[in-house]
C-alpha cells in the first residue's frame, strides 16, 4: 500500500486548500477544472469483472455442444463467435470508457455519457445529497475507487463514477463539499473537522455477538432439513451403522448448534469487518465517515440535508446496553440492506449513551420521556396475539384431523398465558413526543426504533384509524419525511395513541413545520447561517420571523 | 349508463371552452358550479349545462331505478350538510374578487381565493361511476370464470348445481349480482367518507371506509402537480389530481372525481404555491 502513502499528503491538501493558498504544494488533483475522465485501469477492471464470465460461458458451454452439433466446422464457428463476442465486448467498454467524461464545475457536477444513446446530466451542487466513496479489496489494491453523488429525485445514485482514481475521488469529494458550501456567508476556513465518533474494539466485538444473521441461520435450517436425511442417512451408514445409534442422536445435534454458531459468527464477523474502524467527524456543515476492514467506504453528509435520525435497538442489545444510530438523507430510494439505503453512514453499534449523545449533537432533541398510547391500546394488542393464537391452533387442527395423525394441536394455545405479557411489551415499547424543534415516535419490542424528526424536514402527515383501532376510539399518525430509509414503511409513526390526540398530532405538526421555516427564512434574511445544530431554537430567529 | 355519458357530452363544452382558459368564463364556470350545487343537490347536474342540470335533478327525484342515479340519490343528502358552508362563504363574497385575480398567479397565499379556503368539499358525484368501472369488469370476469369452472367441477365433486336456476347463466348472474351489489356498497360509503379541503397553508384530505385516513400536505412541500384523465374519467368529464411530495408516501395524495376545470384550477393554484415556497425548502 505505498501508493496509499503518497497520495495520503495529496488528498489532505486538496480538502484543505482553497484557490488563494495555491502555493501550498497543492497537487494537480486540486482544480477539477475542464472534463476528466475516468481512471484508465476501469477498461481492465470492467472487463474482467463483467466480460469474463459470458465469454468463459461460451467457450466451454457454446463451443462444445456447437462442436457436437456441426462437426469441427461448429468448432470454428463457435470459437469465431466467442472471438467476435469478446471483441464486440471490449470495444463497448473502451467506447464507454472514451465517451465518459465527468466536470465539476462552479455549482454543479456534469457527466457526459453513452455510447449508443448519449446522455448529459448536471447536478447542482446545492442539491447534492451524500458523496460517497468506495472502494472494494481489488479496487484498493488497482487504486481506484466508486464515487457516488446522491441527490433527492430518482430511484438510483445519481452519479456514480465507476471508477476514478482513489487520490481523485477523496478530492472529488472534498472539492463538491468545498464548492457546496462556498455560497455561505462564511470562508471555508472550517476544514477543523472534529472527531464526534469512532467505534471501539469492545463495540467491533458486541456487534459480532449481536448482529447474527438469522437468514444464514435459516437457510441452515432450511437446507438441513432439505438435504439432511439424504446426507445424514448417507453419512451414517457409512459411520455409525445406523443413524438413529447412540453417536448419531448426540452429533446429529451438536453438529446442528455448531453450525448455527459458526455461521452466526462468521456474518457476525463479516459485519464487524464491514464496521471496522468506523469513525464520523464533523465540522459545523457536514458530517464524515470512515470504514471497512477489506473493504472501504468513506463519504459526506451534509448536516443540512438530514432528514430524520433513526435509534434501533434490539432487545438483545438493549439488554447489553447497545444501540445503533441511522442517519437519513434524501438520496438513494432503494433502501434495504447494508450496501445501499443510505445506511452507509450508520453507526452498526455503539453503546448507548454515546449513540444519544451523537444523536443529540446532529439533531438537539430530548430523547427522554414520551407520551404513551392509552391502555386500553393493550386491549388490542391482547386481541390480536389472541386471534393469531386462535387461527394457528385452528390450522393445526385442521392439519392434524386432515392427516389423522395424533399431534399437540392444542400447543399453540399454551402461548395464551404470554399474551397478556406480550400486549403489555408492545405497549410499553410505544411512544411519542413533540418537542421545541422535533417530533419523536418509538416503535416495537423486539427491534425498538426511535425516530427524530426536525420539524422542518416534515413532507405530509397521515392520521389514521381502522375499524379496530375505532373500536377502541384510537388512531395513528405518521409523519412522513423524504428520507431513503423511510420508503419501507419505515416512518415515524405514533401508533394507537387516543383519536383525539392523533388528529391534534396531524394539526399540530404541519404548524410547527411552517413555524420552524419561517423561523430559519427570518434567520437567513439576518445573515445568519442556517445551522442544523442548534440554530433553530435560539431567540434570534424567533425575533427575526417576522 | 346513458346518463353518466350525457353529461360527458354535455360537459365537453365546457371544456372546449376553458381550452385556452379565458380567465373570466373560467371563473363563471366555477361560480356556477358551486352556486349551483347546494340549489339543485346535484353535483353532476350542475356542470352540465343549465336545462340538463334540471333534468337529471327530476330524473333523481323521480326514483330512478338506474343504478348511478340511485347511488346519487343517497349521497345527495350527506352532501347537503357541506354544501351549506360553501354557500355562505361561496358565491357571495368571492366571485367578482376571485374573477379579477384569476389572470396573474401570485406568489403566497394570496394564490388561493378566500372563498375557499377552510372548507370541506366532496367530489363530483359521478367518480362514482368511475370507481364502479373495475368492479364491474371485475366482476363479470369473475363471474365467467365461475361460471365456466364451478359447474364442471361441482358435478364431478358430486354436488349438483340444479338449485341455481338457469344453470351457467344462473351462475353468472348472481355472481355478478353479488359481486356488484358488494361494489356498489362500498363505493356509497367510500364516496360518503371523502372530503378534501383547501386550507391556507395545506391541503387535507380524508377518506376511508374500513380504514379511515386523514393526510396533510403543507404546500411548501408540494414537488409538482399532475392532473391525470383516464379514459372513463374523460367520458365523465372528471380530472384526478395527484399532488407530488418529496416524502416517500408523496404519489399517495390524489384527488379523484374532480371536474376539469377545478382540477385545472387547483392544480394551477398549487403550482404557483409550490414556485413560490423558498430555495431553502427545498430536499
Amino acid at each position: 500500500m505505498s501508493r496509499d502513502d503518497d497520495t495520503r499528503g495529496e488528498t489532505d491538501g486538496p480538502g484543505a486548500d482553497s484557490g488563494d493558498r495555491a502555493g501550498a504544494g497543492v497537487a494537480r488533483e486540486t482544480t477539477f477544472d475542464g472534463p476528466r475522465k475516468l481512471h484508465p485501469l476501469t477498461v481492465p477492471y470492467r472487463l474482467a469483472q463483467q466480460a469474463i464470465g459470458p465469454v468463459l460461458f461460451v467457450f466451454f458451454a457454446g463451443v462444445p455442444s456447437l462442436t457436437a452439433m456441426f462437426g469441427p466446422r461448429g468448432g470454428v464457428l463457435a470459437l469465431v463467435g466467442v472471438v467476435s463476442l469478446a471483441a464486440a465486448i471490449v470495444g463497448y467498454t473502451v467506447a464507454s470508457y472514451r465517451r465518459y467524461e465527468y466536470e465539476l464545475t462552479e455549482d454543479t457536477f456534469d457527466i457526459r455519457s453513452g455510447v449508443f444513446s448519449r446522455r448529459e446530466r448536471e447536478i447542482p451542487l446545492r442539491r447534492a445529497q451524500n458523496v460517497d466513496v468506495s472502494q472494494s479489496l481489488v479496487q484498493r489494491i488497482l487504486g481506484i475507487a466508486t464515487v457516488g453523488v446522491e441527490t433527492a429525485g430518482g430511484g438510483q445514485t445519481e452519479a456514480n463514477l465507476q471508477y476514478i482514481g482513489e487520490d481523485d475521488a477523496e478530492a472529488l469529494r472534498a472539492a463538491v463539499s468545498r464548492r457546496r458550501r462556498s455560497d455561505s456567508p462564511e470562508p471555508p476556513e472550517s476544514e477543523l473537522a472534529e472527531e464526534v465518533f469512532a467505534v471501539t474494539e469492545r463495540e467491533l466485538l458486541a456487534l459480532a455477538v449481536v448482529s447474527t444473521d438469522f437468514r444464514l441461520v435459516s437457510l441452515l435450517f432450511f437446507g438441513g432439513s432439505l438435504f439432511g436425511p439424504q446426507a445424514f442417512s448417507f453419512i451414517g451408514e457409512q459411520l455409525f451403522a445406523r443413524p438413529d445409534s447412540l453417536l448419531g442422536l448426540i452429533l446429529g445435534p451438536v453438529a446442528g448448534v455448531a453450525g448455527v454458531v459458526v455461521l452466526g459468527l462468521l456474518s457476525g464477523l463479516i459485519n464487524a469487518a464491514r464496521y471496522y474502524g468506523f469513525s464520523l467527524e464533523r465540522d459545523d456543515e457536514e458530517l464524515r465517515y470512515r470504514r471497512g476492514l477489506f473493504q472501504k467506504y468513506s463519504g459526506t453528509i451534509p448536516l443540512s440535508k438530514v432528514q430524520s435520525l433513526t435509534i434501533r435497538e434490539n432487545v438483545l442489545a438493549r439488554r447489553l446496553g447497545y444501540a445503533a444510530l441511522y442517519i437519513e438523507t434524501a438520496g438513494r430510494a432503494g433502501a434495504g440492506g447494508d450496501s445501499g439505503g443510505g445506511s452507509q453512514a450508520a453507526i452498526p453499534l455503539a453503546e448507548r449513551e454515546r449513540v444519544r449523545e451523537l444523536a443529540r449533537t446532529i439533531e438537539p432533541a430530548d430523547l427522554g420521556g414520551f407520551e404513551r398510547p392509552p391502555k386500553r391500546a393493550r386491549q388490542r394488542y391482547a386481541a390480536r396475539y389472541t386471534t393469531a393464537l386462535l387461527v394457528l391452533t385452528g390450522v393445526f387442527y385442521g392439519v392434524s384431523t386432515a392427516l389423522e395423525f395424533q399431534s399437540y394441536w392444542w400447543l399453540p394455545l399454551v402461548g395464551l398465558v404470554l399474551v397478556p405479557v406480550a400486549a403489555h411489551l408492545k405497549w410499553a415499547n410505544l411512544g411519542y413526543a413533540l418537542r421545541e424543534d422535533h417530533a419523536v415516535t418509538r416503535t416495537g419490542f423486539w427491534s425498538r426504533q426511535t425516530k427524530v424528526v426536525p420539524y422542518h424536514r416534515v413532507q405530509t402527515t397521515v392520521s389514521s384509524e381502522t375499524v379496530f383501532q375505532r373500536r377502541r376510539d384510537l388512531g395513528t399518525v405518521v409523519v412522513d419525511t423524504a428520507g431513503a430509509y423511510s420508503l419501507g414503511g419505515n416512518d415515524a409513526k405514533a401508533v394507537d395513541v387516543d383519536a383525539r390526540t392523533a388528529d391534534e398530532i396531524r394539526e399540530a405538526v404541519p404548524d410547527s413545520l411552517s413555524r420552524s421555516l419561517r423561523r430559519r427564512r427570518g434567520q437567513q434574511d439576518r445573515g445568519t447561517r442556517v445551522d442544523t445544530t442548534h440554530g433553530t431554537d435560539t431567540a434570534s430567529g424567533t425575533d427575526a420571523a417576522d | 349508463m346513458s346518463d353518466p355519458e350525457d353529461d360527458g357530452d354535455g360537459h365537453s363544452d365546457a371544456e372546449s371552452g376553458s381550452g385556452p382558459p379565458d380567465a373570466v368564463d373560467e371563473e363563471r364556470e366555477r361560480g356556477r358550479s358551486e352556486s349551483g350545487r347546494p340549489g339543485t343537490a346535484s353535483e353532476t347536474g350542475s356542470v352540465s349545462a343549465d336545462p340538463e342540470a334540471g333534468g337529471t335533478a327530476d330524473h333523481r327525484e323521480a326514483g330512478s331505478a338506474s343504478a348511478d342515479r340511485d347511488a346519487e340519490g343517497t349521497a345527495g343528502e350527506t352532501g347537503a350538510e357541506s354544501v351549506s358552508g360553501d354557500t355562505e362563504a361561496g358565491a357571495t363574497a368571492g366571485e367578482p374578487d376571485a374573477g379579477a385575480r384569476a389572470g396573474e398567479p401570485e406568489a403566497g397565499a394570496a394564490v388561493l381565493d378566500e372563498e375557499e379556503l377552510g372548507v370541506s368539499r366532496e367530489l363530483d358525484g359521478r367518480v362514482r361511476v368511475r370507481w364502479l368501472v373495475g368492479p364491474t369488469i371485475g366482476s363479470v370476469v369473475v363471474a365467467t370464470l365461475l361460471a365456466g369452472v364451478l359447474p364442471p367441477v361441482a358435478r364431478r365433486v358430486g354436488v349438483d348445481f340444479g338449485f341455481v336456476p338457469g344453470g351457467r347463466a344462473g351462475v353468472f348472474a348472481s355472481v355478478v349480482v353479488v359481486c356488484l351489489g358488494l361494489a356498489f356498497l362500498w363505493v356509497l360509503c367510500y364516496y360518503r367518507t371523502w372530503r378534501y379541503e383547501v386550507r391556507d397553508d395545506s391541503l387535507y384530505l380524508t377518506r376511508g371506509v374500513v380504514t379511515r385516513v386523514q393526510t396533510i400536505v403543507p404546500y411548501v412541500r408540494v414537488q409538482h402537480v399532475d392532473t391525470r384523465r383516464s379514459p372513463v374519467e374523460r367520458l365523465l368529464g372528471l380530472s384526478s389530481l395527484v399532488v407530488y411530495t418529496a416524502g416517500s408516501r408523496g404519489a399517495d395524495v390524489t384527488i379523484p372525481g374532480l371536474t376539469d376545470d377545478r382540477a385545472a384550477d387547483l392544480q394551477r393554484r398549487l403550482k404557483a404555491l409550490a414556485i413560490a415556497s423558498e430555495e431553502e425548502d427545498a430536499v
